[in-house]
């Protein structure tokens, strides 16, 4: 028997099981790439079992593909940690990349497929990664990292590989993390050269946001709390093509990598 | 419209900055301006067109070299498009509404 793997999914405490055939080694494989989001077992959290073939149980995520499987579970793990959050934390549709010594982090808004893990990839190592796809903020402008796995494309642009922080040189520890800066991005392939950069008004900046949230309507009068983060922080609206573009805006945002 | 009396939608918060309004309706942010704004607030309580627009020429003044009740219909018809006005339907709850209790 297998122990469980315990996970903290932003306010969910999950207990991953992993049972069938050739377990031992997804269990290792999936304990790597969940690492991240590790918490100490004090108490049993909610059962999760994961297997190669069909579901067992209701609660059991399952594929009969070995290799797809730990995508699979992250579609289901990234459900549950936002089901936790909801009516309770921010969720931005952003990377979150922050300095581990200060803990200020900026919040990188993009849509699903345009550029948020390659983002995390390229500008990360150096820096604390904090999510590749749900930046989950408290009232205070505080960040609850959720250090997923990155899922990175392939190069058919459909098939998605599981790959630890840890394995891309990127750090899941340091200074509890704080929203220091907010940037919408937009990947334009065409574009050329260094990003341009706009300042954006609150208003805009809201109406923009809202499309990039997850159960914004079930927070306590969630236009005042984004007006409350937003008033008091930089946001920026970025155009790039290239992430290596957006170093040095990251520098000035959230300090060098380390 | 048929010309019934009209209400906003109650949303689920609202931001007022500058005379302009945001209103996050479930899953939507909209942005009004303009008579937007006065429109949504005298339409707390089921209103008449007429009414309405009598309302806000007390309230703001006549439109100079323009028909008030133009400009009231043009902005109505925006906040309905985007869902938060509505024709308060024959026979629901409300003063306006004149069924029996």
């Amino acid at each position: 028997m297998l122990p469980p793997i315990p996970l903290r999914l932003l306010r969910a405490d999950v207990d991953l099981d992993v049972s069938g055939p050739g377990a031992e080694e997804m269990h290792r494989s999936l304990a790597a790439l969940w690492a991240g989001c590790g918490r100490d077992a004090t108490a049993p959290g909610r059962r999760v079992t994961v297997r190669v073939g069909a579901p067992a149980e209701p609660e059991s995520i399952a594929d009969p593909d070995a290799e797809r499987l730990p995508t699979t579970l992250t579609h289901a793990l990234v459900r549950i940690a936002i089901e936790s959050g909801a009516g309770e934390l921010l969720m931005l549709h952003a990377a979150g990349l922050a300095d581990p010594v200060t803990g200020a982090a900026v919040a990188c808004v993009a849509r699903g497929g345009t550029g948020k893990t390659t983002l995390c990839r390229t500008l990360g190592p150096g820096r604390r990664y904090l999510t590749d796809e749900t930046l989950a903020l408290r009232r205070d402008g505080t960040v609850v990292p959720f250090a997923k796995p990155l899922s990175v494309r392939r190069a058919d642009e459909v098939t998605k590989d599981e790959v630890a922080p840890g394995s891309l040189a990127l750090g899941t520890e340091g200074a509890a993390p704080w929203l220091a800066a907010l940037v919408l991005l937009r990947r334009e392939p065409t574009h050329v050269g260094q990003p341009s950069v706009e300042r954006l008004g609150l208003f805009d900046t809201i109406v923009a946001l809202a499309e990039e949230t997850s159960s914004l309507d079930r927070l306590d009068r969630p236009l005042h709390l984004l007006a409350d983060l937003l008033d008091v922080r930089p946001v920026l609206a970025v155009t790039y093509a290239e992430a290596t573009t957006l170093g040095p805006l990251l520098d000035e945002l959230i300090g060098p990598a380390r | 419209m048929s010309g019934g009396p009209l209400r906003r939608v109650t949303p689920v918060d609202e931001l007022d900055r500058d005379g302009e309004r945001l209103v996050l309706l479930a899953g939507r942010v909209v942005h009004v301006h303009g008579l937007g704004p006065y429109v949504l607030d005298l339409l707390a309580e089921p209103t008449p067109l007429a009414a309405l627009t009598q309302r806000l020429v007390e309230e703001l003044g006549a439109p100079p070299g323009q028909d008030p009740g133009a400009l009231v219909a043009a902005a109505v018809a925006t906040l309905s498009a985007e869902g938060l006005v509505e024709e308060v339907s024959p026979g629901a709850d409300g003063p306006a509404a004149g069924g029996p209790r």
